[in-house]
């Protein structure tokens, strides 16, 4: 049985390559290691009645006409809109950054696979690059308060630093999609539904083990349990580094493409705490219900924001990490169960691995106790309410959702990794140096921009070749 | 005094210099207005050493355009060479020095100590890296436009410490080429930076791509050569004759106020003095727009110093051969702290330093017995919160005490020290400056007004090119306007 498409990997970008791939009449298979599909799009239990999403509670935004042409709104995925409110520039930008590679990724067939794609025409938003973050937001506000505010809600989490040439293109990838009404998880169920409806066989709990190659063209995959499907076409929707790096042997890639890919850089930088609550906190003046609907940043000043990263760049735990609360469910009541309450904590500029070694039950206790001070900052007493709790830092996001370093961002948004760079000058977008292969996911040129964006471009590079009789 | 000049050039430094004989060439008389008793510059002998002067301004020279050399026979004038090629010797904490000359196989084994494979690359590196260095000369050397390339438009996105972690593995490595990618202040992991490195390898001395040179009898040999050169041209050069404002009519230049209060017409005038200095202080206030005058308000934050020793004996350190500069970083991410630390007005926990002892290649520069170290700190605050008198002392006393670890004994050796703050007045630098055309780096709002100093080179280093190029402009400016 040889099918036309395998994809690796089935989070948002893998389903919705699918979903693409098999409304089109081709036979598709998914691979995922998980026990169910939707990658970072899952919304878990936690704690006894506590559900969270555990990776992000918000995604980046899916486009329109992605959305619409996978039919999500039927199948339950209902986005709350965006709560937060930033300078609206990127948003403007981040459309036709996507429309630009949805269109290589149709129109580039033409061009001979191996040849070199190298950046001609500068990418809309380029200019950023050689911009830095403080710079594009002082046009915007003056007082040092509020801009490390704004810097906090653009980084949401992430790690830079803003007065670096290169730092203004974070702004391309702020999360502002909103929240899914049921979580992430219902999103992902969504798009499970819509690639399946389709006729896309998902295969869960096999983890993809090596991509096989004939006549230096791919064939197919071979999974854990050694058995192999036989493909015309591979998306992977792993990270670059994963997929460059375990599914080939070293030998058979070039050198140089090895080496390229070698230098990608991962930035781990953030760390989760589900906290379960048996009340609500109690509101504080200046907290309507509008305000508990969007994150809330602990009150942190540009100072806090600089030494929490030099922090991180010595490897060492901040002792006051840029921290953004989230009553999740005070905007989707099915999370917590009646009366109670559930806080996701998200902790910017934590390590992957602290200097003096690997995170130990004891300093994980004290990052649990540095995320639940700056609760208290902001809810006194809550501490007193928590039910149960479940920390999540970089090395365990690696191990559960498979990304190289636990970095969800799939390679850091530098200037040398992003737009007509990502993943690099001569193999961006989909298509990769090694012919029949596809990248999607986060380490692709639309991966940290748009949710399922990068899904589609590789399912319509892989028609578009397939219209041009590349594959056979 | 009635004397009518075509153009004037304010500054004698070395940049005011070329660009003046440069000037008188093409067959206008010129006059060069200097504020201090002599000309020179950061290149003339004013810095009081113990008995001895030193030149304030750069150390080594390492970017002087080789037309100007030829085309002002700056050689015949006395423009000689100590040292053509100095190696860059990397000073260890943890190791051996690592010592990179010319002779690539020597260079690589003294890499391989601390890193078989960082050898081997090296070799390829430079390669690689010369060989598109020459390719971009066009873009650093010429007036005009050039294609661009992708490999240009890759770098222009790259920081420095990306391109460094990608092409080696071990930090002597990393770090020895961190200490470059901080020219003019910018960060180590700032996108763009490791455009520098193409920069520098494009450079050309003593007829040697990318070499490190220290000309005989000092760096006052190259602005005697130059004032050598402007005088047989018939430039007028006037000391003590600092420059109060410019002379507008219109938007166009009209010639200078000297503090003294004589006016001296002209049509063209060449500033050797840095943006910022040129359109604040000299400009009437109007001439530039308001959002230009805000942009230029923004200080530098970031910038080097000088400190220069005078020792009883030479440094241990010296005997490292081949003989070379000495470069002080130990990691490339303390490097990028350090820059955060700068930023941030503090004086960085871990500094970075380049170090020449130029009396070792030519002995006549100090008494006998004597030497001078010449030590070049970076990153550093440019107006830190203390302000700089009482940093100096603490910045000082750092620098000794990192010297005295890898030439034990320098401490007790010293006979005369002095220190020179980083430049306020310098404009901030960036990666686009790297890429914009020439003209736009020496234009200025200003009608006739033109900047030929340090401000308009690519990269702020003593270059002379800015000069060459600063009067082609300025000459075909003024044709254009007879015709």
């Amino acid at each position: 049985m040889r099918y036309d498409a395998c994809i690796i990997g089935a989070g948002a970008d893998g389903l919705a390559a699918a979903a693409t791939l098999a409304a089109r009449g081709l036979k598709v298979a998914v691979v995922e290691r998980d026990s169910r599909p939707g990658g970072r799009c899952v919304t878990r239990e936690f704690h006894p009645g506590f559900r969270a999403s555990p990776y992000v509670d918000e995604l980046a935004p899916i486009p329109a006409d992605i959305f619409w042409s996978l039919d999500l709104a039927r199948r339950g995925a209902l986005l709350a809109p965006a709560s937060s409110s930033l300078p609206q520039a990127a948003d403007s930008l981040r459309c036709p950054i996507v429309e630009r590679v949805l269109a290589d990724a149709a129109t580039s067939a033409k061009r001979s696979l191996f040849a070199s794609r190298a950046p001609h025409a500068p990418w809309p938003g380029e200019e950023f690059s050689a911009r830095t973050l403080l710079e594009v937001l002082g046009e915007s506000s003056a007082a040092s308060t509020e801009r490390a505010h704004l810097l906090a809600s653009v980084l949401d989490g992430r790690v830079c630093d803003p007065a670096l040439a290169g730092s203004a293109l974070q702004l391309l990838a702020g999360t502002r999609g909103g929240m899914a009404a049921g979580g992430l998880g219902r999103l992902g169920e969504a798009l499970r539904g819509a690639a399946e409806e389709a006729g896309a066989e998902i295969t869960c709990g096999l983890e993809a083990t090596d991509i096989k190659r004939k006549a230096r063209r791919v064939a197919g995959v071979g999974l854990a349990d050694g058995s192999e499907i036989a493909a015309r076409a591979v998306i992977s929707t792993l990270d670059l580094k994963r997929t460059f790096l375990s599914l080939f042997s070293w030998s058979e890639l070039p050198r140089a493409l090895v080496d390229r890919v070698g230098a990608f850089r991962p930035v781990p930088g953030t760390a989760r705490l589900l906290v379960a609550l048996e009340a609500p906190p109690d509101p504080r003046a200046g907290m309507d219900a509008s305000t508990l609907r969007g994150p809330i940043h602990v009150a942190s000043d540009a100072v806090a924001l600089d030494d929490a990263y030099r922090a991180w760049r010595r490897s060492a735990v901040p002792e006051r990490p840029p921290t953004m609360l989230r009553l999740v469910s005070a905007v989707d009541p099915s999370l917590a169960p009646d009366g109670a309450a559930t806080l996701t904590v998200t902790l910017g500029a934590i390590p992957h691995t602290p200097f003096d070694g690997a995170w130990t039950h004891e300093k994980r206790d004290r990052l649990r106790d540095t995320a639940l001070a700056a609760v208290e900052t902001v809810w006194p007493g809550v501490a007193k309410r928590v039910l149960g709790l479940e920390l999540i830092v970089p090395p365990d996001v690696e191990h559960l959702l498979g990304v190289s370093g636990g970095d969800l961002t799939g390679g850091e948004l530098a200037a040398d990794q992003m737009l007509g760079f990502r993943p690099f000058a001569d193999c961006r977008g989909s298509r990769t140096p090694v012919e029949g292969l596809y990248l999607a996911g986060p380490s692709s040129a639309l991966g940290p921009l748009a949710t399922c964006a990068a899904g589609v471009a590789a399912a319509r590079a892989v028609m578009a070749d397939f219209a041009a009789g590349r594959l056979k | 005094m009635s004397d009518t000049f075509d153009a004037l050039v304010i500054g004698a430094g070395p940049n005011g210099l070329a660009a003046a004989a440069y000037l008188a060439q093409a067959g206008l008389r010129v006059a060069v207005l200097e504020a201090e008793a002599a000309a020179g510059g950061g290149c003339a002998n004013n810095l009081a050493l113990g008995d001895l002067a030193v030149p304030v301004g750069a150390q080594t020279l390492y970017a002087l355009d080789p037309r100007v050399v030829k085309d002002l026979k700056l050689v015949r004038r006395g423009l000689k060479f100590a040292a053509r090629d100095l190696a860059q010797i990397g000073l260890r904490s943890d190791g051996k020095p690592l010592a990179l000359g010319r002779d690539a196989y020597a260079a690589a084994r003294s890499i391989a100590p601390y890193s078989q494979r960082d050898a081997e690359r090296f070799v390829v590196f430079r390669r690689e890296l010369f060989a598109f260095a020459r390719v971009m000369r066009a873009m650093w050397w010429e007036d005009g436009e050039t294609e661009s390339q992708d490999e240009l438009r890759r770098l222009a996105v790259t920081g420095a410490a990306a391109f460094l972690d990608a092409a080696f593995e071990s930090e002597a490595m990393k770090a020895i080429f961190a200490f470059d990618a901080m020219a003019g202040g910018l960060s180590p992991a700032a996108a763009g930076t490791s455009l520098l490195f193409a920069w520098r390898a494009a450079q050309e001395m003593c007829g040697l791509q990318g070499a490190v040179a220290i000309p005989r009898v000092g760096m006052a040999a190259l602005a005697e050569a130059l004032s050598a050169a402007a005088g047989a041209a018939c430039v007028e050069i006037r000391t003590n004759s600092p420059v109060a404002r410019l002379l507008l009519s219109g938007d166009a230049v009209a010639g200078v106020a000297l503090a003294s209060g004589e006016e001296i017409p002209a049509r063209l005038v060449l500033s050797n003095l840095s943006r910022r200095e040129t359109l604040l202080n000299l400009a009437p206030a109007d001439a530039t727009g308001f959002a230009t005058a805000k942009r230029l308000g923004r200080a530098p934050e970031v910038g080097e110093a000088k400190l220069v020793l005078a020792l009883k004996a030479v440094p241990g350190f010296a005997a490292i051969q081949p003989a070379g500069r000495f470069v002080i970083a130990e990691r490339l991410e303390s490097c990028i702290g350090a820059h955060g630390e700068a930023r941030a007005g503090r004086l960085p926990g871990e500094l970075a330093l380049e170090a020449v002892v130029p009396t070792m290649f030519d002995p006549s520069l100090a008494p006998p017995g004597v030497h001078i170290l010449s030590v070049l700190v970076r990153p550093l605050p440019v107006s830190p919160e203390e302000g700089w008198p009482r940093l100096a002392s603490r910045l000082i006393e750092n620098v000794l005490v990192l010297l005295e670890r890898h030439a034990p004994g320098l401490y007790a050796n010293i006979v005369g020290l002095n220190f020179v703050a980083p430049k306020p007045s310098r404009d901030p630098f960036d990666v686009s400056h790297m890429l914009a055309p020439w003209r736009a780096r020496i234009s200025t709002p200003i009608g006739g007004l033109f900047l030929c100093g340090e401000a308009a080179e690519p990269v702020p280093a003593l270059s002379c090119c800015a000069a060459r190029i600063a009067a082609a402009i300025a000459v075909a400016h003024l044709k254009g306007e007879v015709r």
